[in-house]
């Protein structure tokens, strides 16, 4: 064996995973690597590339998922990722995956992959759905026409990954030009001209199809393509030259340049997909049009949607108060047997203190809301699994449209009720700038999980009877600001904005038991990690400054925090909140499971009953006012951390930050005076 | 004649993609390409989104999207292609007894 050889073993395949939005890629890559990357049925969940690895055999094998594009000339930010990736970082091999229900347009892909010089092979999946429907597609005589291996897979139930697997390092190391695609007479003839005045380029390497690629791109007009080439070459005639290439053809075509080449690659892809593919003559309607009939019916739809939201708000609040009140009585427990332990190894006043007081108290009633945000995360499982998120961005785009916002900005605001930091996220699959900031600037006004417990808390205090009707009021409330919000910042940061709302609505997928119980479990998981790190942090922190400095009663007048919180209380004195809920919404800032922890150490609610503690600190009114502020103002740190991300600016942070303060304060402000004045307290 | 004013379940063959930019480019790469065929599926409630079947797949565009898609209507009325009967959308009509399509007949 060469010495070249065995450096070639040792090495990593590195192994792109790519395709259309929606065609199973995250399944692929879970199926390979054992990762359990969050997949959703709808397209845009893989929003930034995520690397995994796996051994096959005794080769190490690196794999990619990339976000799913539909060309190789990107428009939203996601798609521009993986464009990127194929063809700057260059993996040993692409892992193309194709939603065997729509094969061609996987193949108008792949028309593009065949020219980017890496060795692919085709992941033909969701084979059980295109066999159900009695659909034989010839994968031996579609491996022959596009000069790349083709394995069937489903990779649910990772039929054909072992294939795959294989495939995979063996195309990696194969030797590999595929049969070129032809664009037609006049094309041909265009692309070879400009491949000859591109190829003198002194920086241009030809592998096998490189040249035809980035002619074929330039005929099409690709802008980036464009400034790669011509800001490389020195030839201050080429761009002209091309440019005259290009008029000739569109003439003689009748037609640009980008829709010429568009149009090749579509028959080319069309040729293929109906040599391999014989359908039944009597297709019976599929299932997701039959279900379509209904779920999306011009009156039934919205109602249905409707209906469905109406049952998982129920659920989870519903379901959720028995486990929560067993946490609670736990920690009850708990924290006795922990008192008793304490006592009886004769442990000093304050370690007694930070375990009972700061720890327990602390974590212990963040913990509580697990139950609420893991069914509720358990239905948004269900509505992503099995294709409805589409759906209900198509029936509610209209309503979103006239507020402003695009249909898909819907999913993120969706995912904004579990938790901002996803949400913010996921507003990648809206390809304009402005849309995409819209919908970050709302978001934070989205009623967040994480915000649940304060309102739960305040409202079973104080308005015990009503706590149901209060809840559903901040949930309007909340909607209210952000519609309001959006109306406002879009007359006067962003007029005469519309964009296009072009999504695909993917096959139904009876969702599997396995995969929704893994999704509620990681992102409750996420929760209790919170709980863990930020929140226990936060705790300890707070539990200091309220002792500290040392022998002063708990959280009394002589306290750190006391002193913070009077510094800031004139800030929040207009709304009726004293020391303790400026100490409360000032390390809010942390996570808003803090506010709670604040409250109820603070208030001392450790020793008497919450209740009473509460009513020290809060009349209803001024409680009302405190939740609406909670509501409103900065979820928390991450999510900040997550918009100057995103946004990759510090002035739409800012004004992140500083909208929802504002905001908060003039509206928590207003209803206590309103209140005030009309005799409320 | 574009896109937005077929009927629901009507046939259409595409054209050509009027406008420019990225939703003409988007377009084409979801296969809105010349002599395509499409058919429109159902508008969404409040004149939303369009929903059509192009090559197969299941796609919604806003009614100013769609007016962007010239279109030649057509009837459909050879069996050809393996491409869908156009009464499978019936399903609640068929379900009912109420409609028979002739085309059930003539073959």
């Amino acid at each position: 064996m060469t010495e070249i050889t065995i450096n070639k073993e040792v090495k990593a395949i590195r192994a792109a995973i790519a395709g259309n939005p929606n065609s199973g890629k995250t399944s692929v890559f879970n199926a390979i690597t054992g990762m359990r990357q969050h997949i959703g049925n709808w397209a845009g969940v893989t929003v930034e590339k995520v690397v995994g690895s796996a051994m096959i055999g005794d080769r190490k094998i690196e794999m990619i998922d990339l976000p799913g594009t539909y060309s190789l000339s990107p428009y939203s930010p996601d798609e521009k990722v993986a464009r990127d990736f194929l063809l700057f970082e260059r993996p040993d091999v692409v892992c193309v995956v194709i939603d065997g229900l729509s094969l061609e347009r996987g193949l108008f892909f792949v028309a593009q992959i065949v020219e980017l010089d890496i060795p692919f092979v085709v992941a033909l999946n969701m084979m059980d759905m295109v066999e159900s429907r009695g659909i034989a597609i010839d994968t031996e005589k579609l491996s022959v026409l596009i000069g790349a291996p083709v394995v069937k897979t489903v990779a649910r139930t990772s039929r054909g990954l072992e294939e795959l697997k294989a495939k995979l390092v063996e195309t990696a190391s194969a030797e590999y030009c595929p049969p070129p695609l032809r664009y037609g007479r006049e094309t041909e003839k265009a692309i070879v001209e400009v491949m000859n005045r591109v190829s003198t380029a002194p920086d241009f390497v030809e592998r096998c199809h490189t040249g035809r690629f980035i002619s074929a791109m330039l005929l099409a007009g690709d802008s980036e393509v464009k400034d790669l080439v011509f800001k490389a070459s020195r030839d201050k005639g080429l761009e002209e030259e091309i440019d005259r290439i290009r008029k000739k053809l569109e003439l003689r075509a009748g037609l640009d340049g980008e829709a010429i080449i568009s149009n090749a690659r579509h028959g080319w892809a069309s040729g293929v997909y109906h040599e391999v593919v014989a359908k039944p003559t009597h297709e019976r309607p599929t299932a997701t049009d039959r279900i379509d009939n209904y779920l999306l019916h011009r009156y039934l739809g919205l109602p249905i949607f409707a209906l469905a939201m109406f049952f998982i708000f129920m659920l989870t609040f519903g379901l959720g108060k028995y486990p929560a009140e067993w946490i609670d009585l736990f920690f009850g427990v708990f924290g006795q047997a922990i008192g008793g332990a304490l006592a009886a190894v004769n442990a000093p006043e304050i370690l007694n203190s930070l375990i009972l007081d700061g720890i327990i108290e602390g974590v212990g009633g963040v913990l509580v809301f697990l139950p609420n945000i893991a069914i509720l995360f358990f239905f948004v499982a269900i509505l992503e699994d099995s294709g409805y998120m589409a759906r209900a961005a198509f029936l509610v785009d209209n309503i979103m449209h006239r507020m402003g916002l695009h249909g898909k900005s819907f999913i993120p605001i969706i995912l904004g009720f579990g938790c901002t930091v996803p949400a913010v996220m996921a507003t990648r699959t809206l390809e304009n700038r402005e849309d995409r900031l819209l919908t970050i600037l709302i978001l934070p006004f989205v009623l967040c999980s994480a915000r649940i417990p304060v309102f739960v808390l305040l409202s079973s205090v104080f308005f015990a009877k009503n706590a149901g009707l209060v809840m559903f009021s901040m949930y309007l409330l909340s909607i209210l600001v952000a519609i309001l919000t959006a109306k406002l910042l879009k007359l006067a940061i962003f007029p005469g904005l519309t964009t296009p709302f072009v999504m695909e609505l993917p096959p139904y997928h009876v969702p599997s038991l396995r995969g929704i119980l893994l999704h509620t479990w990681e992102r409750s998981w996420a929760f209790i990690r919170k709980a863990g790190t930020i929140i226990l942090v936060g705790s300890i922190i707070i539990w200091a400054l309220g002792s500290m400095p040392p022998g002063v009663e708990y959280a009394g007048e002589g306290s750190w925090a006391a002193s913070i919180g009077k510094f800031i209380e004139p800030i929040v004195k207009p709304f009726g909140s004293n020391w303790i809920g400026a100490v409360a919404l000032l390390f809010g800032f942390a996570a808003k499971e803090i506010v709670v922890a604040t409250l109820t150490v603070l208030s001392g609610a450790g020793g008497e009953s919450v209740d009473l503690s509460m009513r020290a600190v809060f009349s209803p009114l001024s409680a009302y006012a405190f939740m609406v502020f909670t509501l409103i103002y900065t979820p928390c740190v991450a999510t900040v951390a997550v918009i100057r991300k995103e946004t990759q600016s510090w002035k739409w942070t800012a004004t992140s930050v500083g909208l929802g303060l504002s905001i908060a304060w003039i509206l928590a402000t207003l209803i206590y005076r309103v209140g005030l004045l009309i005799g409320l307290s | 004649m574009t896109l937005d004013e077929l009927n629901d379940l009507q046939f259409a063959k595409i054209h050509r993609i009027l406008g420019g930019g990225n939703i003409r480019a988007r377009l084409m790469d979801m296969g809105f390409v010349h002599g395509e065929v499409i058919e429109v599926i159902r508008r969404a409630p409040l004149s939303g989104p369009i929903e059509v079947r192009i090559k197969g797949t299941l796609i919604s565009l806003r009614p100013e999207e769609a007016r962007l898609v010239e279109v030649f209507p057509i009837r459909w009325r050879h069996r050809g292609g393996g491409r869908h009967n156009h009464h499978e959308h019936r399903f609640l009509h068929r379900m009912l007894g109420f409609f028979r399509d002739d085309r059930d007949n003539d073959k």
